[in-house]
């Protein structure tokens, strides 16, 4: 039987698994006698094994028995001795590793050495390689990895393999040709040798020709197939030669890169709960009957019953469409089970004390945004154990998600030094970022904001690890990448918050319409703050700037189609104006005329479409059209930065 | 026998490998796209797919000379860019053993290899698909 169809099935259950049994192990270090947490450990490992077992992955299971006998012993010997933990942990990351290589197809990696290690090990096993520390070095090193925006997370590389086992044989994915000689004789028995050697090497993809065509007598002068290998090209070139008549071979590698990683989105699996899928298949069904009414009320030309049916089968597809995305949802807790372990790890490294809570873990989030946000997470939490929390104090760090509305609001805060806006101001002057004058028009929430800044820091010196603005532009590009948004509350001497609002769902958003250098283009409402409409005349220009009065405040506005580069409309007495929120500011977007709210499923876009700044995605109209979803921050940001640099320049001159 | 489709990009023949090709897209209605710049000629609808179209001879830097309204769609392996082009022509046999290696310059111009086709020994350059897509990586680049 074809097992890999399960495998999907079987790596994100044995990952929840994992997720859970982290979450019990740093549960068991804080109160080490709790039988009913062993318990708990007990049965999570004998799950792993029973499913790894059945689906023939030899070591996974072979090395999940192992854990569950350790775990045995300690449960007929009444607690757990001290070091264990952290020899469990480190079995965690060993299976961790292990499902990495199934899902990357690659042979299980070694697990001898953990399996030999005494259980009673009073040391973690970390230690094999030298000194004790190394482990969480390591763990370290793997997070700077994911600053240089690696998707890789803490886990996936367990140190204690990295550094002890030779890495297993990585297969690649490439095309080979190889050309037969002219006057090759029986071309296509050649052919044949051909795609046996290659089978040999390793799996065939796709050939052309196809073997059956060539065992029809089909002769080629060439061979071409996709091969999945972990052969060298050069060995695998030496044994291709060695067949006869043959007279070149050519390699090409894969060039496919993200479009297509992202494609294979579409293989992987979600679970669904039944009932939610005799939901869906109960609403198909009504769907089907809302059909026949509708066709017989058209061709008895009915219009009264087409009405009527018109409007079920429209209240039907929004059920419909509501409870597929209902579908995608998973919690958060998938993403978040594994964050106790790191601040855990954290904790102890830095040598501070820190409790971790976290609130909300069942709050669900579409697959797709819960997968990119798992990055964002592990560099907000170990900022705020690394630089929130003060060394010799009782520190918390907590975790909370809650939703609001069609949004998800995940607040991170600890209860830290806090950040001083002032002393950010004064850094960003003598970082060269800044004018003294323009720091000091900065907002408090404007000024906490730098920090997200690239290459902006706060830490006062420079540690192992890395200063708070390590990869706070990452984190807040990944947000509104998501169509999201990053807020920072900070009070000195009691602690930080970041404020992470997240759309539900990337599929659907509510977009607001607009017409923009005689073209409309589409803004997600998320970032509309309201729209207005501008008498021409209340427009007060400074320089090339241009700014109105709204209520109490100076709103500056801007004109979208210059910020995207496009040929402006003519001017007009009354201006459209969109009224976007930036972090402690307002902006005004001028636009040719406003076209109304709606709904539009979003597409994601390919490469180089996704690369232009702004650029969030596109949705197909009724008629076909496509039309661009523009997300105004990152424009805005980008604009200010430019025309703050500018005006640096401008003061540099002057002084 | 391998085949490819012949197209003109200014005044040179380009041949794509039919493996490398997705399809001929006949004049579908081409969309604005902010911020764009020189290459990048708007997007299409293809099937429901936002796809980008690419000036191919601003990319190449050759003179444009007129263009085809049909667009030359790569596979997904090339992220399925949609190539404007000055000319599509026919689909032709090939001998790959008959493939001459690119000079350097002839690289520069994403020319993965030079046969001569047809009665007449037509000079055809073929499509370096990847070297395209690196190109694009490059100017696209962050």
């Amino acid at each position: 039987m074809d097992m890999s169809r399960y495998r999907e099935l079987f790596l994100s259950e044995t990952r929840e698994h994992l997720n859970q049994m982290g979450r019990l192990l740093v549960a068991l270090e804080q109160e080490p006698s709790a039988r009913e947490t062993i318990d708990a450990l007990f049965r999570e490992a004998h799950s792993v094994k029973g499913m790894a077992a059945s689906m023939g992955y030899e070591r996974t299971a072979a090395l999940a028995h192992h854990l569950e006998d350790m775990l045995d012993g300690f449960r007929r010997g009444g607690g757990m001795p001290d070091g264990t933990i952290d020899q469990l942990l480190a079995g965690l990351d060993l299976l961790e590793g292990l499902l990495e290589d199934l899902q990357a197809d690659r042979q299980e990696r070694d697990i001898a050495a953990f399996l030999a290690a005494p259980a009673e090990a009073v040391t973690p096993i970390a230690v094999a390689t030298g000194n004790p520390d190394e482990g969480d070095l390591e763990l370290l090193e793997v997070i700077e990895i994911e600053d240089a925006g690696q998707r890789e997370t803490v886990s996936e590389a367990p140190a204690l393999t990295a550094v002890t086992l030779p890495p297993p044989p990585v297969s690649t994915v490439f095309q080979v040709t190889v050309i037969l000689a002219e006057d090759a004789t029986a071309p296509a028995a050649r052919g044949l040798l051909i795609l046996r050697e290659l089978e040999r090497a390793g799996e065939i993809i796709n050939a052309t020709p196809t073997k059956e065509t060539l065992r029809q007598g089909g002769g080629c002068p060439r061979v071409q197939a996709w091969l999945r290998t972990a052969v060298p090209k050069p060995r695998l070139e030496e044994s291709l030669r060695a067949i006869a008549d043959v007279d070149k071979v050519l390699f090409v590698d894969d060039r496919r890169t993200d479009g297509s990683r992202r494609g294979g989105e579409a293989g992987r699996s979600v679970r669904v709960r039944t009932d939610l899928l005799d939901l869906v298949v109960n609403l198909t069904g009504e769907l089907l009957t809302r059909r026949f009414m509708l066709q017989r009320a058209a061709t008895e030309r009915d219009w009264a019953e087409l009405d009527a049916a018109l409007e079920q089968t429209t209240r039907l597809i929004d059920e419909l469409h509501h409870q597929a995305l209902q579908a995608r949802l998973v919690p958060l807790e998938n993403v978040a089970g594994r964050l106790p372990r790191m601040v855990r790890d954290l904790a102890r490294k830095t040598g501070k004390q820190v409790e971790f809570r976290m609130t909300g873990g069942g709050v669900g989030l579409d697959r797709l945004i819960l997968e990119e946000l798992s990055d964002p997470l592990v560099h907000l939490l170990r900022n705020a154990v690394d630089h929130g929390i003060e060394a010799g104090k009782p520190g918390e760090v907590s975790v909370a998600a809650r939703r609001e509305k069609d949004q998800v609001l995940i607040e991170i805060s600890d209860n830290g030094r806090g950040m001083d806006p002032q002393e950010l101001r004064q850094k960003a002057v003598a970082r060269g970022i800044l004018a003294p004058e323009q720091a000091a028009l900065l907002s408090d929430r404007e000024a906490l904001m730098l920090v997200c800044v690239p290459g902006f820091s706060t830490a006062r010196e420079v540690t192992d690890t890395s200063g708070r603005g390590v990869g706070m532009d990452v984190v807040k590009s990944a947000v509104e990448k998501l169509g999201g948004t990053l807020d920072i509350q900070s009070v000195v001497g009691s602690g930080t918050c970041f404020q992470l609002r997240l759309p539900l769902s990337m599929a659907i958003i509510r977009i607001l319409l607009v017409s923009c250098g005689g073209h409309p283009l589409a803004i997600p409402l998320t970032r509309v703050q309201r729209t207005l409409e501008l008498p021409s005349g209340e427009v007060r220009s400074v320089g090339h700037r241009h700014f109105f009065q709204l209520d109490e405040e100076e709103v500056e506005l801007v004109a979208l189609d210059s910020l995207l580069g496009l040929v402006g409309g003519a001017a007009a007495d009354t201006l459209c104006v969109v009224l976007i929120e930036l972090p402690g500011r307002l902006v005004g977007l001028q636009v040719d005329s406003l076209l109304g709210q709606r709904d539009a499923f979003v597409k994601n876009l390919g490469f180089p479409l996704d690369r232009l700044p702004g650029m969030s995605g596109a949705t197909v109209q009724g008629n076909g059209s496509v039309l661009f979803i523009i997300d105004p921050h990152p424009l805005l940001e980008g604009q200010s930065a430019v025309s703050l640099s500018r005006s640096k320049e401008t003061f540099d001159a002057l002084s | 026998m391998p085949r490819m489709l012949l197209f003109r990009v200014g005044p040179d023949q380009y041949g794509l490998e039919i493996e490398a090709l997705q399809e001929v897209a006949d004049d579908p209605p081409l969309y604005r796209v902010p911020q764009a710049g020189a290459f990048l000629l708007g997007a299409i609808n293809l099937h429901g797919r936002v796809l980008p179209v690419i000036d191919l001879a601003a990319l190449l830097d050759v003179a444009a000379l007129g263009r085809d309204q049909r667009l030359v769609v790569l596979g997904p392996e090339f992220h399925s860019l949609a190539l404007a082009v000055s000319g599509v022509g026919r689909i032709a046999a090939f001998e790959a053993a008959d493939l001459r290696l690119p000079s350097a310059d002839e690289r520069l111009k994403a020319i993965a290899g030079v046969i001569a086709i047809g009665e007449q020994g037509e000079r055809v350059n073929l499509l370096d698909a990847g070297a395209v897509v690196e190109r694009l990586e490059i100017i696209y680049a962050a």
